[in-house]
C-alpha cells in the first residue's frame, strides 16, 4: 500500500477543510463545555449565595415581626429628653411632688450600665393612691423603661395629708442604631416587614 | 459500500455496512439491466445506473464493488506455471512468454484466483478482460464521484458469498447468446464450460428444450465426470431470466438444485432482506475483504487449491481506490464529528444560557443589604428588652397584687413598700419585697400573709415582726422572697 506515495492524493483540499473545520468544531464544543463548567459553579455558588439571603432577610422579617409585636421599645439617645419630659408631665397629672431627680451615681461608677440605657434615681411625694395610679402606669409611650427598685415611706408633709415618699431607680433603654447601619445603604427594602 | 451485479436480465444492487467483524446488509436495489452499458462502454446508460444508486441509497459518494457475469471475460486459462516466485514482474513474464496465452498485457488486465500447487503439478487458472472496457469503467466512476474497489467474476463472487467449499457447485449462467457454467469441484479447483446448445434464445427456437437441457447438463458432467468426489455431480446455481428457467425446471435439475447456505453467510452477514440467488455474487464479492484476511475463510474439501481475489483491477487502480476509499471513511468520520461537536456545542451554548441566567434578583440584594445592616440593631433590641424583663421589677403587676389582696373595708393600710435591691441584681433574695402593714387585729394581719402566699411570683412569705403602735392597733413587717433562676414556679413539678 502505497501511502505515503499517494499521500497528496489522500490529504486534498476537500479533506484538509474537512480536518481544520472539525477542528474548530472540536475546540469550540470542549470550550463552551469549559465554559459550561466554570458557569456551573458559579451558578452554585450564586444559588448558595441566595439562599443565604433568603435566610438572612427571612431571619430578619421574623425578628422584626416579633420586635413590632412589643409594646415597649429600646428609644434612640437623643430621645431620651423627650421620655423625661413625658414622666415628669406624668408626676404632674397625677399630683406628684418631684423631690429629687438625678442620674444614678451606680451607672456613674459602671462603664457596662452605660451602653445600653440611662439609670436614673428619682424621688417624690404625694398621696398614697396617686403614686400607685401612677407607679402601675409608669411608661412613657413606647419606650422601654424598667424600674429596678421602689421605695415608698410615709412622710409628713403639711401640704398633702397621709403623703408618701416614693423612691424609685429606673432604666431607660436605648438603641445606638447609628453605629451599625451602614450608611450606604439607601435603598427600600420591599420584602422587609415595618420595622422600628 | 455497494456491490452491483450486473445480470443480463436485471442488475442487483446490495447497500452493505461493515460493523465489527460483521456486514449487514441493509437494503437492495434491483434495476433493469445494465450489463450492455458496461460491455459497450455506454457513458450515457452507466451514468443513468450510478444516478439511480446515488438517488436510492442517497450516497454522493460511494465505495462500489463490480460483479460481471464470466462470459464478460475475454479468456479464462490455466497452465503450469513455471517461474520460481509469485512476484508480480515473475507472473507478467510468465504470461507474455507463455504461448498457450498469446496475451498482450499491453491489451488486458488479468487477476489469477486459483492456484493449484501438488508434487506434480503447478497450475495457475487467469482471468482475462479488456482493458479499455475496464479503464472507461474507472474513467466514468471517477467522474461520477465514486470509489471502484473490486471488479470481479460472477461465479467466483457466488462460490465465495455461498461460503460452501465443501460442497461441489456448478454455478450457471444463461443469457440469450450464451451459457457459461462454471464448475467448482473438490479435486481439481474450477472449470469453465460454454454452453451454445443451452444458450437463451437456442433454447427458445428448439424443437426439444428439456432434451437440449439434458444434453447439457451430461456434457457439464462428462467435463468435470474424473474429478467428482460426489457421485450424483455437482449442485447447479442457476443465473438466468424467468423466460427461460421453465426450461431448466426439469426433475433433473431440481433434484440437484444447489441450496443457499444460509447458516455459513450468517457467520459473516446480517441482512435486513431475503438473501436470494441473485444476492449471492453481491455478497461474495464483499466477502473478499474477510477472505483476504482470514486464510481459514475457504476451508475447502480441495486441498491442492487455494483461492485468492478475482479482483481483476489494475494495481495502481486497486491502491489509488483503496485510498480514496480510506479518504472517504475519514471524510465520513470527519463529518459525524464535526456534527456531533456542532451538536455538543449547541448544547453547550443552551446549558451555558441557562446558568448564566441564574443572578440574584436586585430587588433581594437591595433587602439583604437592609436586612444585613438592620439585622445587629433589631437583635441588640430584642437582647435589650429581654434584659430589661430580667433586670427590672414588674413593678405595675407587683403592686396591683399586693394592693388588691388587702383585706376590705380598710382592716389593714399599708405604710411602707420597697420592692427590690437598689444596686443589685434581681436574683434570688430573700428580701426582695418588704412591707409594713398597720391593722387593728393582728389575725388580718396573719390572713393577708396567706393570701399573699397565693401569688405565683412569690416564693415566700412571712411575717418578720408584729408589734403595738401607738393608736392601739398592731403594725407587722412582711418580708416575700424571690424564686431563684432555677427554682421551680408554683404549680410546676
Amino acid at each position: 500500500m502505497n501511502l505515503f506515495k499517494n499521500l497528496p492524493l489522500f490529504i486534498n483540499r476537500k479533506l484538509t477543510i474537512y480536518i481544520v473545520l472539525t477542528a474548530i468544531m472540536c475546540g469550540l464544543a470542549v470550550g463552551v463545555w469549559i465554559k459550561v463548567g466554570m458557569t456551573y459553579k458559579q451558578s452554585r455558588d450564586i444559588k448558595l449565595q441566595r439562599e443565604n439571603m433568603i435566610a438572612t432577610v427571612d431571619k430578619y422579617n421574623v425578628l422584626a415581626a416579633k420586635i413590632n409585636k412589643e409594646a415597649y421599645r429600646p428609644v434612640e439617645k437623643t430621645q431620651i429628653n423627650n421620655v423625661e419630659s413625658n414622666i415628669m408631665m406624668m408626676l404632674q397629672m397625677n399630683n406628684l411632688n418631684l423631690e429629687n431627680f438625678k442620674p444614678s451615681l451606680q451607672q456613674m461608677n459602671s462603664k457596662k450600665e452605660k451602653n445600653d440605657g440611662e439609670l436614673y434615681d428619682l424621688t417624690f411625694i404625694g398621696t398614697w393612691s396617686n403614686t400607685v395610679a401612677a407607679l402601675t402606669n409608669w411608661h412613657s409611650k413606647d419606650a422601654l423603661i424598667g424600674i429596678k427598685y421602689l421605695d415608698i415611706q410615709p412622710v409628713d408633709n403639711i401640704d398633702i395629708p397621709q403623703a408618701v415618699k416614693t423612691t424609685i431607680q429606673y432604666k431607660i433603654y436605648t438603641k445606638d442604631s447609628s453605629k451599625k447601619e451602614d450608611k450606604n445603604v439607601s435603598s427600600k427594602n420591599s420584602r422587609q416587614t415595618k420595622n422600628t | 459500500m455497494i456491490s452491483i451485479t450486473l445480470y443480463p436480465y436485471k442488475t442487483v444492487c446490495l447497500n452493505i455496512k461493515k460493523k465489527k467483524d460483521k456486514f449487514i446488509i441493509t437494503d437492495k436495489l434491483e434495476l433493469e439491466s445494465y450489463l450492455d452499458a458496461f460491455s459497450l462502454s455506454d457513458e450515457d446508460r452507466l451514468y443513468m445506473l450510478f444516478s439511480e444508486i446515488e438517488r436510492y441509497f442517497k450516497e454522493k459518494q460511494s465505495i462500489l464493488y463490480f460483479v460481471i457475469p464470466d462470459h464478460q471475460f475475454r479468456k479464462v486459462l490455466f497452465d503450469n506455471y513455471t517461474k520460481q516466485n509469485d512476484s508480480a514482474e515473475e507472473i507478467k513474464q510468465w504470461i507474455s512468454e507463455n504461448k498457450n496465452f498469446d496475451i498482450n498485457l499491453n491489451e488486458y488486465y488479468y487477476s489469477l484466483p486459483m492456484h493449484i500447487s501438488s508434487q506434480s503439478t503447478n497450475i495457475k487458472t487467469l482471468y482475462v478482460i479488456d482493458k479499455s472496457t475496464v479503464d472507461f469503467l474507472l474513467d466514468m466512476i471517477k467522474r461520477t464521484n465514486n470509489i471502484l474497489v473490486s471488479l470481479e467474476p460472477l461465479s467466483y463472487a457466488a462460490l465465495r458469498g455461498n461460503c460452501d467449499f465443501k460442497n461441489e457447485s456448478t454455478f450457471i449462467e444463461i443469457d440469450n447468446e450464451y451459457t457459461e457454467a462454471v464448475s467448482f469441484e473438490t479435486n481439481t479447483g474450477i472449470f469453465k464450460n460454454t454452453m451454445p446448445e443451452l444458450a437463451g434464445r437456442t433454447l427458445l427456437e428448439s424443437k426439444s428444450p428439456e432434451y437440449d437441457v439434458h444434453q447439457g447438463i451430461a456434457n457439464i458432467d462428462l467435463s468435470c465426470r474424473d474429478n467428482f468426489e460426489d457421485i450424483n455431480g455437482s449442485s447447479f446455481f442457476i443465473f438466468a431470466d424467468d423466460k427461460y428457467k421453465k426450461y431448466l425446471s426439469s426433475d433433473e435439475i431440481n433434484i440437484r438444485k444447489g441450496i443457499i447456505n444460509l447458516e455459513a453467510i450468517g457467520k459473516y452477514v446480517n441482512s435486513y432482506i431475503e438473501i436470494d440467488i441473485d444476492s449471492l455474487p453481491g455478497i461474495g464479492t464483499i466477502l473478499q475483504i474477510i477472505s483476504a484476511e482470514d486464510k481459514s475463510f475457504f476451508e475447502p474439501k480441495c486441498h491442492v487449491a487455494d483461492f485468492y481475489s478475482a479482483n481483476i483491477l489494475p494495481e495502481d487502480a486497486i491502491s489509488i481506490n483503496k485510498i480514496l476509499s480510506y479518504q472517504l471513511k475519514l471524510k465520513k468520520i470527519l463529518k459525524i464529528s464535526m456534527a456531533a461537536s456542532a451538536l455538543l456545542f449547541a448544547l453547550g451554548f443552551f446549558v451555558n444560557m441557562i446558568f448564566s441566567a441564574d443572578t440574584i434578583p436586585q430587588s433581594l440584594t437591595n433587602d439583604f443589604k437592609t436586612a444585613k445592616n438592620k439585622i445587629a440593631v433589631i437583635k441588640e433590641e430584642e437582647d435589650l428588652i429581654s434584659k430589661a424583663h430580667t433586670e427590672s421589677e414588674d413593678i405595675p403587676t407587683l403592686l396591683n397584687k399586693i394592693v388588691s389582696l388587702k383585706p376590705a373595708n380598710n382592716q389593714l393600710g399599708l405604710t411602707k413598700i420597697s420592692i427590690g435591691n437598689k444596686g443589685k441584681s434581681n436574683n434570688k433574695n430573700n428580701d426582695w419585697i418588704n412591707l409594713s402593714v398597720r391593722a387593728a387585729n393582728p389575725m388580718v394581719c396573719k390572713d393577708y400573709m396567706d393570701s399573699l402566699a397565693t401569688v405565683d411570683e412569690f416564693a415566700d412569705v412571712s411575717i418578720v415582726q408584729i408589734n403595738n403602735n401607738t393608736n392601739g392597733g398592731k403594725n407587722a413587717k412582711y418580708q416575700i422572697s424571690k424564686f431563684g433562676v432555677n427554682d421551680k414556679k408554683k404549680g410546676e413539678k
